[in-house]
């Protein structure tokens, strides 16, 4: 079946534009997850479509704003993540929790904004949805309901398992050569595991179980029609895995099974794993050029129970180890993103790439909405 | 209570601090009766061994020196130290020959300082951590426990480096810097502004990673800018 997504698909600036209205600035996307935010002014930043974005939490609350003070533009967060009122570094005006301008310092002397113009002196605020830990943006003004986007089943489990997360994580960010599409695809694309990491990770894919959709499939299988519905695209599924049993897992209030991976993709641009939920992994696909590509790793543990002062070598150690598996991938889809050009042929998807065929058709059904 | 010169002294690890202690044990100018060598096969075999080696030991016949490389953040030798300190082990420190430590400056137990280290005055070495050969400490510096410290490295005046560190080989620190907890700097160079605790600058990564959350980039009280 030849894809419905062109070459250029993956390389033109103009169709990259368009993606950022038409999917980044339409849809919900991931900003962070809750626990790394978890305290009164704690924020992070972030760039999505045409905007920068702060995600604050306020007493509890949790706001998401444009990153831009209304009054010279300045950015009021510069670090990802950190804490802090809403103060523009530049002249130091400080925002309320509204994003309202609370104070301007000599204001009579200087400014003289007359009230009608002071009111206007807002940051400008986006939609924020939680499922569970996860903080989804919206940068539309009138967002589609989250429900449209995430099946009510896919929102129950990412919350259950999210209720097990600890409250620091390790997050780094990865500078790749490719578009955010293929990774994406590569994600959904199992069969690249014995190829591309026949050492890394296939070893711990139990033999019964090699299949990343957590059915045992045979020659026979039938694979379901491709389906293009926008809440089709985000869906999970778990796997029978190999997990290596170490002391600290006696310790923390593991999620479900110990020898289970667990796996969920957050159309567009995140895919959610966890090692036994023990280990939990957010992967989100950041566009940066239309042959750029970030990769941010947020790699938490399930909570502890008592504390493990060991805590950030065990962090630090499996991050190392998914930033090795990614790797893998990297060094691939890299050689593939550089061979692409207007003269590549169209892929051709067999029966099981059903989950790529629907994720173009409803990629490109939100690209001609727009 | 035995003179140091009665007791025995056991050297338990493994890694190349041990080794380089192992074949060079008569620079490290000790008092005891008896030396002996305890080596495990690598790092994650401690965690399993640790109890049945202290088992066998008494602190009344024995001071430990526990000798393992900066693995995991320096956590890897915490999982013998700590449990050595809870059992009422005097762990001895091992300062080679050839190393010159200032005028005031102290060093706690368990620590390591390698051959050709130089350390000017008033530093405060915490215990736990090891200074690998031919680093230099500057005035007024602080190292926090558990540490590693590499080769060639210099480290100039009035700098902080907080506990659990991995300072690797070839760095130099500018003087009044602060290194929070739980670090690991393994790029080669000129370090010239603070850094936060929980930052990991290694090769693997073209950006540094870092630990985010509760104590990190957050606090109760708010972080402090
Ligand atoms: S740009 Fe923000 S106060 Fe001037
Ligand atoms: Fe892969």
């Amino acid at each position: 079946m030849k894809s419905a997504l062109k070459p250029n698909h993956y390389f033109d600036h103009d169709i990259f534009e368009a993606e950022k209205s038409a999917i980044f600035e339409h849809l919900w996307i991931f900003a962070c997850l809750r626990t790394t935010i978890n305290e009164d002014q704690a924020f992070c930043t972030r760039t999505i479509g045409h905007y920068t974005v702060i995600i604050q939490n306020f007493s509890g609350v949790i706001r998401a704003f444009h990153n831009s003070c209304p009054h010279r533009m300045m950015p009021l967060h510069n670090q990802e993540f950190g804490q802090g009122r809403l103060i523009c570094p530049y002249h130091g005006w400080v925002f309320d929790e509204n994003g309202l301008v609370k104070t301007i310092p000599k204001h009579d002397e200087l400014y003289q904004f007359c009230d009608a113009e002071r009111n206007e002196l807002r940051l400008k605020e986006f939609h924020v949805s939680i499922i569970g830990e996860f903080v989804f943006v919206n940068l539309s003004s009138h967002p589609i309901p989250i429900e449209s986007q995430f099946s009510a089943k896919l929102c129950d489990e990412l919350s259950s398992i999210s209720r097990h997360f600890g409250d620091v994580a390790v997050h780094v960010n990865i500078p790749v050569q490719y578009n955010w599409k293929l990774n994406f695809e590569n994600v959904l694309d199992y069969n690249h595991i014995p190829y591309v990491h026949p050492k890394s990770f296939l070893p711990l894919i139990k033999k019964e179980d090699k299949s990343a959709e957590g059915n045992t499939k045979n020659e026979h299988t039938r694979f379901p029609n491709p389906d293009k519905n926008l809440i089709a695209q985000s869906w999970n599924s778990t796997t029978a895995m190999t997990v290596a049993h170490w002391p600290w897992h006696d310790f923390v209030d593991a999620y479900g099974p110990r020898d289970t991976y667990h796996n969920f993709f957050l159309f567009p641009n995140v895919n959610f794993i966890s090692v036994g939920g023990l280990i939990f992994l957010v992967q989100q696909f950041v566009p940066i050029a239309p042959d750029r590509t970030e990769v941010r790793f947020t790699l938490c543990a399930a909570r502890e129970n008592v504390k493990l002062p060991a805590l950030p070598a065990i962090l630090r150690g499996h991050l190392k180890s998914e930033v090795e598996v990614l790797f893998e991938d990297v060094e691939q889809i890299e050689a593939l993103q550089r061979s692409l050009s207007e003269k590549s042929s169209t892929v051709n998807h067999g029966a099981y790439e059903h989950r790529l065929v629907s994720f173009a058709l409803a990629y490109l059904d939100l690209m001609d909405e727009k | 209570m035995k003179h140091a010169s009665q007791k025995c002294l056991q050297i338990i690890g493994c890694g190349s601090v041990f080794k380089s202690i192992q074949v060079d044990i008569g620079r490290y100018c000790l008092d005891y009766g008896q030396i002996n060598f305890v080596e495990f096969d690598d790092v994650s075999s401690i965690a399993l061994n640790t109890a049945s080696v202290l088992s066998d030991l008494s602190p009344e016949a024995a001071d430990l020196f526990l000798a393992v490389d900066q693995n995991a953040l320096n956590y890897a030798r915490l999982e013998l130290y700590g449990p050595a300190k809870l059992k009422g082990f005097k762990c001895t420190s091992m300062v080679h020959d050839s190393a010159a430590l200032g005028v005031g400056t102290y060093i706690g137990e368990n620590v390591w300082i390698g051959p050709n280290v130089r350390i000017f005055n008033r530093c405060n070495i915490a215990a736990d951590t090891f200074i690998a050969a031919c680093s230099t400490i500057g005035d007024d510096t602080h190292v926090g426990a558990h540490s590693w410290i590499g080769k060639n490295c210099l480290i100039s005046d009035s700098v902080s480096i907080g506990t659990n560190c991995v300072i690797c080989d070839l760095i130099n620190i500018n003087a009044k810097i602060k290194i929070g907890r739980n670090t690991i700097l393994a790029q080669p160079g000129l370090i010239l502004n603070n850094v936060q605790s929980g930052t990991f600058h290694e090769f693997i990564y073209e950006k540094p990673g870092h630990m985010i959350g509760r104590n990190y980039s957050f606090s109760k009280r708010g972080v402090s800018k």
